[in-house]
């Protein structure tokens, strides 16, 4: 283990060592990936049972990321509320801390033309982290997915309520 | 591995309600088989097992081509690919300046074209049976061995990797990659 990766730890405090790992000597995390990663933005969750929610969840736990992105959408289509939950390296996390502060105020239907090259210029990621990018567009356009098929299924649902209703 | 990637790339219904069932013995294979996360502990989950993540993952993440393939056969096929890549790209290198550098090791692919145009970069993805393309003109892309075209196809949208890689480099530095690998009749 070289010196500076030691004090970078040193640095870095409170133990996390997976960031110092890839940080070698030359082989460094940008700092815009580094302060997501130290204070990651909205970190948490919604409760994926609401109507407004919806929940995007990505990535493979064998390839090491998995990712779980929520928004909270209003009647209007207005992205009101975004958390996210990342197990992966740092870029990952960078990657959808920063997703989950671009959605917020956005409406659905221009979430999801965010693309990967946004993210990717935005936190200045190396070629092999692309990948993490990537997966955080996926994870907001499964988000939005998700909360349209639950509103189309309670659209459907409040449809046979009603006919059942006529009915009796 | 192999006992999840069985169900395939097609989740009906039925196949959700199987998952669900059967993600108890899922996270038993998981653990059991010994895979473990090592890219870091990450802010939420704290190293612990993100259970539900093993549904999406079969659902969208799985092709059945490489549902059996183990991993000293996928490996090999990988191997041979990017050797290919690699040695097609090096004898043209004439066609680069001075900045150009290009390095095959431990699975990964690097090509470094110089004069400003970027880096390509192929790695083996072996846990999910994939090669993983970084391209400075198209982005990241994932892709699956198609073994009746025994041809890399993008998870995405089912093109090839050796035509993406040839209508790139082509346009970029007047570099061509076969569209074959050599020694491929088939």
């Amino acid at each position: 283990m070289s010196l500076s990766l030691l004090n970078y730890a040193r640095v870095a405090g409170s133990g996390r060592w997976a960031l110092g790992v890839m940080a070698g000597n030359s082989r460094a995390y940008h700092q815009k990936v580094i302060d997501h990663y130290e204070n990651p933005r909205n970190v948490g969750s919604l409760s994926k049972e609401d109507p407004d929610v919806g929940t995007g969840l990505v990535g493979a736990p064998a390839c090491g990321d998995v990712m779980k992105l929520q928004i909270r959408v209003d009647k209007e289509g207005n992205i009101v509320e975004s958390k996210f939950k990342t197990f992966g390296c740092g870029s990952a996390i960078a990657s959808s801390s920063l997703a989950t502060e671009m959605v917020k105020g956005m409406n659905v239907n221009d979430a999801v033309k965010i693309k990967n090259a946004e993210i990717a210029s935005e936190l200045k990621l190396p070629p092999v982290k692309l990948h993490c990018s990537m997966l955080a567009e996926d994870a907001i356009k499964a988000a939005v997915k998700n909360l349209e098929e639950k509103r189309a299924k309670s659209d459907l649902n409040e449809a046979e309520a009603e006919a059942e209703a006529t009915t009796a | 591995m192999n006992g999840i990637l069985i169900l395939g790339r097609t989740i009906t219904a039925h196949g959700r309600a199987y998952v669900r069932k059967s993600l108890q013995a899922h996270r038993e294979i998981v653990h059991g088989g010994g895979i473990r996360f090592e890219t870091g502990v990450g802010a939420g989950y704290a190293g612990r097992t993100p259970k539900c993540s093993l549904v999406r993952y079969l659902a969208i993440k799985s092709h059945p081509t490489a549902a059996d393939w183990s991993e000293h056969d996928f490996y090999s096929t990988a191997d041979s690919t990017l050797t290919s890549l690699h040695d097609s790209i090096e004898v043209q290198s004439d066609k680069l300046g001075g900045e150009f550098d290009i390095e095959l090791s431990m699975g990964v692919l690097t090509v470094t074209l110089g004069n400003g145009l970027g880096s390509y970069v192929v790695n083996t993805q072996t846990p999910n049976r994939q090669l993983w393309l970084s391209s400075p003109k198209s982005g990241p892309a994932r892709y699956y061995w198609d073994f009746r075209e025994r041809q890399w196809r993008s998870s995405r949208d089912d093109s090839y990797l050796r035509e993406k890689l040839n209508g790139e480099l082509t346009e970029l530095c007047g570099i061509s990659i076969p569209l074959q690998e050599e020694g491929d009749d088939s």
